[in-house]
């Protein structure tokens, strides 16, 4: 059986504002999936391509620092609207897979310059 | 790590952003993950299983669809004001512990913990008006039972232990099965339980209705003189989450006013280290899942014990994965609480040690945790057995033992 406890990582939007006025809000929904089809918690066995029977039991991890870039803008320019003060906890045993970012300059964002890995 | 999404989004309203998780992509990249060829189940700093998994969440996760909540102009709602009835309670949270969610629609007060109190020890609760919730609930022990199976109103002995009850804010589910999903629910049961008090809450209702302070004192609580099963159960939930325990010798010395003993230092360490052979580890793996300020981690868990009569959490939600889980119990205060485990089997902590020890029974459910241990036990000396048994017994907190 298998336990994934995972570090914090961040989710990033490529993605840039236009014009900002009240604040909006973006809720992230996920969906854990094994080759494409649900995977709820624990997961009963399963077989990796190596032929390993594993039993997905936990998986829980940190979202944080979701940062989006502005218009005109690109990496190299490095103007991003960063939030280092929120953070969420994704639980899927738990059914906490839903978390919510709220107060962003509303805007029309499309997608420009996708950043590497950071 | 960074997951890097192309998204375009119109955030003039509100959007949700739908992304899948690929967890089949963590394991079948290439090359193909065999996690027993790293012999751990743990993802740790410096494992090359977690450094793998890392490398590929990146790429495991993807954007599905993008909703946008329709543009609407929202009138400012004025949330109904509720007056608080009665003196707000001051719950005390020690240093270190997590900030419990109490309920929001009714605050702790005063009042209600207090008519809280005179009901859990009130005998009118059950049918032959002989039995009080603090009749198995002892408080000598904790708010537990030194019989392994408690003897309800009819003379029917129970089929599960009696749990202890203290730090019940920190919970979000009820009974070593979880049924229960909030203190003021779960109160209720065993009053109509047929192997516990057997009584109906209409009758206790109109017996409580009989005695003149009762409805004085629900006025007091709820702003009128009506008793509800509702009421009573929100009456009892508040005095048992005022039941806090975070005064062990454990936590003093914690907090430098005090000090554990040799002893008790080394089954502390025993408690809080991996069972990991390969990285020279040869702690007692504990922490897992009784780790935290309130030695609990409030999950389900197969622990090993064989019973083939009692599914635990399977039996709630009828999944073959929940056989034999049952929830944590806390650690606090485990010195008083004997005997151990949801069917009190074990009668001393030395059986619960030597359970975990070296008594685990394998079966597909066990905890990963467990199942990781060789199958000839985990190889503790006698020393290490009774250092664990010492630092057990520091965790008494000895408000609970009055």
């Amino acid at each position: 059986m298998f336990k994934f406890v995972g570090r914090c990582f961040s989710i990033l939007f490529a993605i840039i504002a236009a014009a900002a006025s009240a604040p909006a809000g973006i809720t992230l929904e996920i969906h854990h999936l094994w080759e494409g089809n649900p995977c709820d918690l624990p997961s009963g066995e399963l077989t990796t391509r190596a032929g390993e029977k594993i039993d997905l039991t936990r998986l829980a991890y940190l979202l944080s620092e979701p940062r989006l870039l502005r218009r005109g803008d690109n990496k190299a320019s490095g103007d991003w609207l960063q939030r280092s003060d929120w953070f969420a906890y994704v639980d899927a045993g738990r059914g906490a897979s839903k978390v919510s970012l709220s107060g962003l300059p509303p805007a029309i964002y499309t997608t420009s310059a996708i950043p590497g890995t950071a | 790590m960074t997951v890097t999404l192309p998204v375009s989004l119109d955030l003039r309203s509100d959007a949700t952003v739908v992304l899948e998780f690929h967890l089949d992509r963590l394991f079948n990249q290439e090359p193909a993950l065999a996690t027993a060829d790293h012999g751990t189940t743990h993802s740790r700093q410096d494992d090359p299983v977690a450094a793998a998994l890392k490398k590929r969440v990146e790429s495991a996760i993807a954007l599905r669809e993008i909703r946008h909540a329709p543009k609407t102009v929202q009138a400012p709602v004025q949330a109904p004001s509720r007056k608080l009835i009665g003196t707000p309670y001051k719950f005390r949270v020690a240093k270190g512990f997590p900030l419990p969610v109490l309920s929001a629609d009714f605050p702790l007060t005063n009042e209600r913990v207090r008519l809280g109190q005179s009901l859990f020890y009130e005998m009118r609760l059950s049918r032959s008006n002989t039995q009080a919730c603090a009749s198995c609930h002892n408080p000598t022990f904790a708010l537990a039972d030194r019989r392994a199976f408690s003897t309800g109103d009819s003379g029917e002995r129970g089929t599960r232990n009696t749990m202890p009850l203290f730090n019940l804010a920190w919970k979000n589910s009820f009974f070593w099965d979880g049924r229960a999903p909030s203190l003021r629910v779960q109160a209720l049961q065993p009053i109509e339980s047929p192997i516990e008090m057997h009584e109906s809450l209409d009758h206790v209702i109109a017996e409580l209705n009989a005695i003149g302070s009762y409805p004085r004192r629900f006025e007091e609580a709820f702003g009128s003189k009506e008793i509800t099963s509702e009421r009573i159960g929100i009456a009892l939930e508040q005095y048992l989450l005022t039941r806090t325990s975070f005064d062990s010798r454990f936590d003093r010395a914690a907090n430098g006013k005090g000090a554990l003993t040799d002893q008790e230092k080394r089954g502390f360490e025993l408690f809080m280290t991996e069972y990991d052979p390969r990285r020279g580890l040869k702690g007692a793996d504990c922490f897992h899942c009784h780790g935290g300020a309130l030695f609990t981690d409030h999950r389900f868990h197969n622990n090993g014990l064989k019973d083939e009569e009692d599914y635990g959490l399977a039996r709630i939600t009828g999944k073959p994965s929940d056989r034999n889980r049952f929830s944590t119990p806390s650690l606090r205060n485990i010195a008083l609480t004997a005997p151990y485990m949801h069917d009190g089997r074990f009668a001393t902590l030395e059986e619960v040690v030597e359970h975990y020890d070296s008594g685990l029974f394998h079966s597909p459910t066990l905890d990963p945790n467990l199942a990781k241990h060789p199958r000839e036990g985990l190889g503790l000396t006698v020393e290490d057995k009774a250092a664990l048994v010492a630092f057990l017994k520091s965790l008494t907190d000895p408000k609970f033992a009055d």
